[in-house]
């Protein structure tokens, strides 16, 4: 009895070691099932990018991990600069004005699509009587470019350049 | 007994990190399922649809365990079956408060808003994506694919499972590579706005 106590014990303390130390503070790295960043290339300047943390991060450093990921993403393209999209396809550059233009014109010609419809939620989760696993996530859109002159709101521009410093200064880049 | 209990915790651990970058099959190109999908699993596929008419995916992923890592799970593997824009709730919101042919919609969850919506700014495919937590050991896993225009459902997959090893092997690649196969079955979606 005695004997497997201890190896209980021994187990308890295997488990606590088993989990992640970066459980503590929020650690920069690819995410890997635990915390840190993602991205999925979307096309050339446009990438969907993610932070996660876990039950004990802040969400001001989810939100900078993000911020530091999509600066780090734009720099490897050469770029300056990078917007925060609402969705993937919004147009934030004065080039995407005229395509845009021209897709309102086109958007009605290959709509045809006949039968009835159906009620599709736009709001659907609601409340869950099982167990719920939470912890501060930031992801969206971004889109890179070189200089604010190409934006249609230079307000919403995010300097590559100023992000890196900041994380620097965090050490989660060098 | 001296092997046993550690061991045991080391699979329960393992079990833990879910929603990981994928484990793809080099020579297949399909997700390092455990078991394939149970027969009757598929409960409706039809294969003779054009994915690439539709401008974008309009995605609920569904879970009560890690909403967002759950999401970007979903999302990364519909970018790599070909689907280029996929648009969650805020972000239909957003473009739909954007377009000035839209910003006359009264409710977005009226039935016929549905339709204009679609008709308006899409056509939209439907993906609904869910994996709930039994809180134990099960997930239930569930996807309905829907030409938001029509309101014709394209493919329903019901995949409940109890998780023995580690659940993105057991509970969702199976499904995710089944959504893969239907995809190549119906022709590249090839999606653009």
């Amino acid at each position: 009895m005695k004997r497997l106590r201890l190896l209980i014990n021994k187990s308890l303390i295997l488990l606590a070691a088993s989990v992640p130390t970066h459980a503590l503070a929020f650690e920069y790295v690819p995410y890997a099932g635990f915390e840190g960043y993602q991205e999925i290339q979307i096309s050339a300047d446009i990438f969907y990018v993610a932070a996660h943390g876990d039950r004990k991060s802040a969400i001001s450093d989810v939100e900078a991990a993000w911020k530091t990921r999509a600066a780090a993403l734009c720099r490897q393209q050469n770029h300056g600069y990078f917007t925060a999209l609402k969705y993937s396809f919004e147009p934030v550059l004065k080039l995407d004005m005229a395509a845009s233009t021209h897709d309102h014109m086109t958007r009605g010609e290959y709509l045809k699509v006949g039968g009835g419809f159906v009620y599709i939620p736009i709001y659907v989760p609601g409340p869950n009587p099982n167990a719920r696993l939470s912890a501060p996530s930031k992801q969206s859109h971004i889109r890179c470019f070189s200089t604010l002159s190409e934006a249609i709101d230079p307000g919403r521009a995010i300097s590559v350049e100023e992000v890196l410093d900041e994380g620097r200064q965090r050490g989660w880049i060098k | 007994m001296k092997l046993f209990i550690p061991a045991v915790a080391l699979i329960l651990l393992s079990g833990c990190a879910s929603y990981a970058p994928p484990s793809i099959d080099k020579e297949t190109g399909r997700y390092s399922e455990i078991v394939p999908l149970e027969a009757g699993a598929i409960e409706k596929k039809k294969t003779n649809v054009d994915l690439s008419k539709y401008r974008f995916v309009y995605l609920n992923a569904e879970t009560n365990v890690y909403e967002s890592r759950f999401e970007f799970f979903v999302r990364e593997a519909l970018v790599g079956f070909g689907f280029k824009h996929i648009l969650n709730q805020d972000e239909l919101i957003a473009l739909v408060s954007s377009d000035k042919e839209t910003t006359d919609l009264a409710s977005l969850s009226d039935p016929l808003a549905q339709r204009k919506l679609s008709n308006d700014v899409g056509p939209i495919l439907y993906i609904r994506f869910s994996s709930r937590w039994d809180g134990d050991v099960r997930r239930y896993v569930d996807v309905e694919v829907v030409d938001m225009s029509s309101g014709e459902t394209l493919l329903k997959i019901n995949h409940p499972k109890m998780i023995w090893w580690e659940v993105d092997r057991e509970a969702h690649y199976p499904v995710l590579n089944a959504i893969k196969q239907w995809t190549e079955e119906c022709g590249k979606p090839g999606v653009s706005a």
